[in-house]
């Protein structure tokens, strides 16, 4: 019996001290996560990326010394501008940063992919698979296997060499990188990360006025609700349920209370509850779409905006994004590095492109609406470089911001005179020369934070220029007899061609394709007349002139061979359309309708743009080490990270360091 | 009811307040040590551990049966027949003590939730005060609410008739004990708002009820009584809820001393003298 109780006594101070320290140990283990600058050489390297950031605009602020910490730069190591891709596209641009390579090299020729099996336009820098294997029990399907997320990115990315050298880097929010590369560097996805419904952004819209007006929206859906007994009821779409055989639309219901005389209203969604006023933005909310009862949810997050209360009411929703707490599918590599964000700045935007454009295009947000939004974005875009900057010791940091591309694209109509949606009267003139003077504080912030010793680099992956007029390129090749039509409809995806008698077709935003035998699933263009009829399609481009001032519309056709080389050329347009400054291919024609008019005003929102002739609109360069180079393309800037932290350029990188002489700059 | 809730959350203010300023995790092993020995002792002494012990080796024997006669059918039967009885009956035998167990485990852990439930509110965090009527007459719209210095309401009041309830956002300034004041016609009700940035702190989502809610004032501690001629029917202040983080996992209280309560009760059981 004694010797019973020196056991039990032995066993109990075993478990009253170990397991206790077991558990404290562990909630002490959140501060454990490693810094980086702990390996690789001690080189400190911050690289800043601006998307759309123009040289014009920044050569002549700087002189208006309103960009005080842009001209330091410049003066400590110079200011050159950036030649971009061709095309001049976000995901093709910052492809050539993040390989070194062209589009041959990387894969990535436009916004828009099409797929020659049936000519179905595609997101181009990732795809989706259901799990292969699944059983059914009645209305609901269990997967057997994993779904897939995949990268369509080739080509190694220039952190996946720092990688393997023990250079701790980070990359935040690089454009076409979802989902992140899996290596060491710590990533968080950017442009190209969907939201929770498997788009780029599909907000949500509540009201009870008359909703014949929202027609054809393509960033959003627009909810008639009635208010009754000062509540109105609403449904929160959610990700596509692929547990149900019929796979429909998830749904959260929600509930908002309306004071009866007060512009004040109560959301109540699940478990939470927010008081907004009129004009109020939430904070984020976390939403938990169930999708096997009791079995699986998946969470996502949305800020709710109360745009109106009386007459009309109104509320916005912004697209379900994935939680960086808690991600439905991974958005970062680690896999926990979103929460460490998100643990300490709070929850964030991660769709790829946050800034709601769409909802402003589409006249669901007013113009200093979508400021505020953009606003919010800015701001945690700020927390988030804040945390970055606190934690860098050595090694590599990419930090992209996209606000000055947004704000470009959407208020270039509120400073060009010239510009069929300019009004006089707008109160916004000075939105994109204040979004430069913000980015110029964001460089401050980060030219106080680091020493002597660390190498800056500013870029840009284009510039920008006016969106006067929109070019329907599949229009235009149907009046010229190189495409036909089953009927005289516009149509939309190609479902009015005739592919029979159709030889060419445009994609993206400058792609156009030859309808080729062996290629195309129903081509006719024998290979053998490939390069005559992209000769003769080429000289007509070039001669087109616009009616409305005599303006050449296209100021430059590629071939794909003479501008690519690497191992994706076959996946390549057959021709490469420059846009003139001021022309851009329309919308409908990118997703392969054929509207009436070949050229049309543009008196959209949208109103700034890059997609023309790369010469035209080159990005920014800016280091406060000497750039050497007389010419430098973004393909240069991944040799130049290498070389930066002692490692050769590698094989398939087209440019070479920016710091060197002898480059030639590559497109 | 208001003596008895004074005196258990006195006791527990006393053992928490040297850990007030620790980790969470600190004070809830203390209780999970203390709620292992209390239902130690509590199963000691409202058990018979006799039978008990008669049971187990019962159990022991019959699994030691089947090791030795697993090809013998017949014998395997009924050793799990057997085996199937004597479980049964050491769960009749352990009903009794469970049952002893079942009003003070409640009391501890009503009281805990609401230490570990809940959290303050910190500085520039926001919540939602709702207040509800009874069905008195009153018009909500008579109802006006202000704040003291470390402390703003930020939206106009948000009436809804059908439920007698007016909602409000306010937005915590400063730490410290702030108050807001409701003006109630014939009356004004001064409710307590906890704002604080570490340590535990006893907070209630049910901040203010009339006493006449035995089971609001037995579930919420922390309940500031209303008195029971009050117009008011209760006032609420959406306090956080508190999160415990182990291994970058966010825990729950409950869960924490569900667990290391029966790890001390298995480790202490033969110090005790106790036959589980």
């Amino acid at each position: 019996m004694m010797q019973s109780s020196k056991f039990s006594l032995s066993k109990a101070i075993l478990f009253s001290v170990f397991i206790p320290v077991i558990l404290i140990s562990g909630a002490c283990g959140e501060n454990k996560a490693t810094s980086p600058g702990h390996g690789g050489t001690g080189k400190k390297m911050i690289i800043i990326g601006f998307d759309g950031m123009d040289p014009n605009i920044l050569k002549r602020l700087m002189a208006e010394g309103k960009l005080p910490n842009f001209k330091k730069l410049s003066e400590s190591g110079g200011f050159k501008p950036l030649a971009t891709s061709v095309p001049p596209q976000s995901p093709v641009a910052w492809s050539n940063f993040i390989t070194g390579m062209n589009p041959g090299g990387h894969g990535i020729f436009d916004f828009i992919h099409r797929d020659p099996e049936n000519i179905f336009p595609y997101l181009s820098t990732s795809k989706t698979k259901s799990a292969s294997k699944i059983v059914k029990i009645g209305k609901w399907v269990l997967p057997l296997s994993p779904g897939k997320v995949s990268l369509l990115r080739r080509g190694k990315a220039f952190w996946e060499y720092l990688s393997e050298e023990g250079i701790e880097t980070t990359v935040f929010r690089v454009p076409a990188n979802f989902p992140t590369t899996d290596d060491k560097a710590r990533q968080i996805s950017g442009m190209g990360t969907p939201d929770m419904q498997g788009t780029y952004g599909t907000y949500s819209y509540y009201t009870d006025e008359d909703t014949d007006k929202f027609e054809n929206l393509s960033g959003g859906k627009v909810f008639p609700v009635d208010v009754y007994k000062n509540r109105v009821r609403g449904r929160l779409p959610g990700p596509i349920n692929t547990f149900r055989g019929d796979a429909p639309e998830s749904r959260v219901d929600f509930t908002v209370f309306i004071d009866p005389e007060n512009p004040v209203a109560k959301v109540s969604v699940q478990d939470e509850e927010i008081i907004l006023t009129e004009g109020e933005w939430s904070d984020w909310i976390r939403i938990n779409y169930e999708l096997l009862p009791h079995l699986q949810k998946a969470g996502g997050i949305v800020r709710f905006y109360l745009k109106e209360v009386r007459p009309n009411f109104k509320l916005y929703v912004t697209p379900v994004n994935i939680d960086p707490s808690n991600p439905a599918i991974p958005i970062s590599t680690p896999k926990d590095y979103s929460g460490e964000i998100a643990k300490s700045v709070g929850l964030f935007y991660t769709q790829g492109i946050p800034e709601d454009s769409k909802a402003l295009s589409e006249f669901v947000l007013e113009d200093g609406e979508f400021l505020d939004q953009t606003n919010i974005v800015f701001g945690e875009e700020q927390d988030m470089l804040g945390y970055e900057l606190e934690r860098f010791r050595s090694g590599l940091l990419f930090f992209y911001i996209g606000r000055v591309d947004q704000l470009s694209h959407m208020f270039w109509r509120t400073m060009d005179p010239n510009h069929p949606a300019y009004d006089s009267a707008s109160k916004l003139k000075l939105v994109i020369e204040n979004a430069y003077v913000e980015m110029d504080g964001v460089l401050g912030r980060v030219l106080d934070s680091i020493d002597g010793d660390t190498t800056v680099i500013v870029l840009s992956d284009h510039g920008f220029a006016p969106f006067y007029r929109a070019f329907n390129l599949n229009t235009w090749l149907k009046d010229n007899g190189y495409a036909r039509l089953t009927d005289d409809t516009e149509g939309e995806f190609f479902q009015n061609v005739d592919w029979g008698r159709t030889r060419a077709y445009g994609v993206g935003f400058n792609g156009l394709f030859l309808n080729l035998k062996g290629r195309e699933f129903k081509g006719v263009v024998e290979p053998g007349d490939r390069e005559r009829l992209l000769d003769e399609i080429s000289g007509k481009l070039l001669s087109i002139r616009d009616p409305k001032n005599g303006e050449q519309v296209i100021s430059r056709v590629y071939k794909a061979e003479e501008i690519y080389s690497g191992p994706y050329l076959k996946d390549a347009p057959d021709l490469i359309v420059g846009y003139n400054r001021g022309y851009r291919a329309s919308w409908e024609t990118v997703l392969g309708s054929f509207p009436g008019e070949v050229l049309r005003d543009n008196k959209q929102k949208w109103s700034g743009d890059h997609l023309m002739e790369a010469a035209l609109v080159p990005g920014i360069l800016l280091s406060n080490k000497e750039i050497r180079s007389k010419n430098p393309s973004l393909s240069d800037l991944a040799p130049t990270v290498l070389e930066e932290f002692g490692i050769p350029k590698q094989e398939g990188m087209i440019g070479d360091s920016i710091f060197k002489e002898e480059n030639p700059g590559k497109n | 009811m208001q003596s008895f809730n004074r005196a258990i959350s006195g006791f527990f203010n006393l053992v928490i307040t040297p850990f007030k300023a620790m980790d969470p995790i600190w004070s809830l092993a203390l209780f999970s040590l203390l709620i292992g020995i209390i239902m130690l002792v509590i199963f000691r002494y409202t058990s018979d551990q006799q039978k008990i012990r008669e049971a187990k080796s019962r159990i022991r024997a019959h699994i030691f049966e089947l090791s030795l006669f697993k090809d013998e059918i017949g014998i395997v039967l009924s050793a799990q027949k057997n085996i199937l009885i004597y479980n049964l009956r050491y769960i009749k035998y352990a009903l009794k003590p469970m049952l002893f167990m079942m009003i003070p485990l409640a009391l501890i852990l009503i009281q805990l939730e609401s230490w570990y439930g809940h959290r303050p509110l910190k500085p520039d965090e926001s919540a939602i005060v709702s207040l509800k009527l009874r069905d008195n007459g009153l018009a909500l719209s008579d109802i006006t609410l202000t704040a003291g210095e470390g402390i703003t309401v930020e939206t106009p009041p948000l009436r809804i008739p059908d439920r007698n309830e007016i909602d409000w956002r306010i937005r915590a300034l400063e730490n410290g004990d702030q108050v807001l004041t409701f003006n109630v016609p014939g009356d004004e009700i001064r409710q307590k708002v906890i704002v604080s940035e570490r340590g535990l702190v006893q907070v209630s989502p049910l901040a203010s009820a009339s006493v006449s809610g035995f089971t609001d004032t037995l579930l919420n501690p922390a309940l500031s009584p209303l008195p029971g001629d009050s117009p008011v029917e209760r006032i609420s202040i959406d306090y956080p809820a508190m999160s415990i983080e182990i291994y970058k996992w966010h825990v729950h209280w409950l869960v924490i001393v569900l667990v290391l309560s029966i790890v001390f009760g298995f480790a202490l059981k033969g110090l005790f003298g106790v036959e589980i």
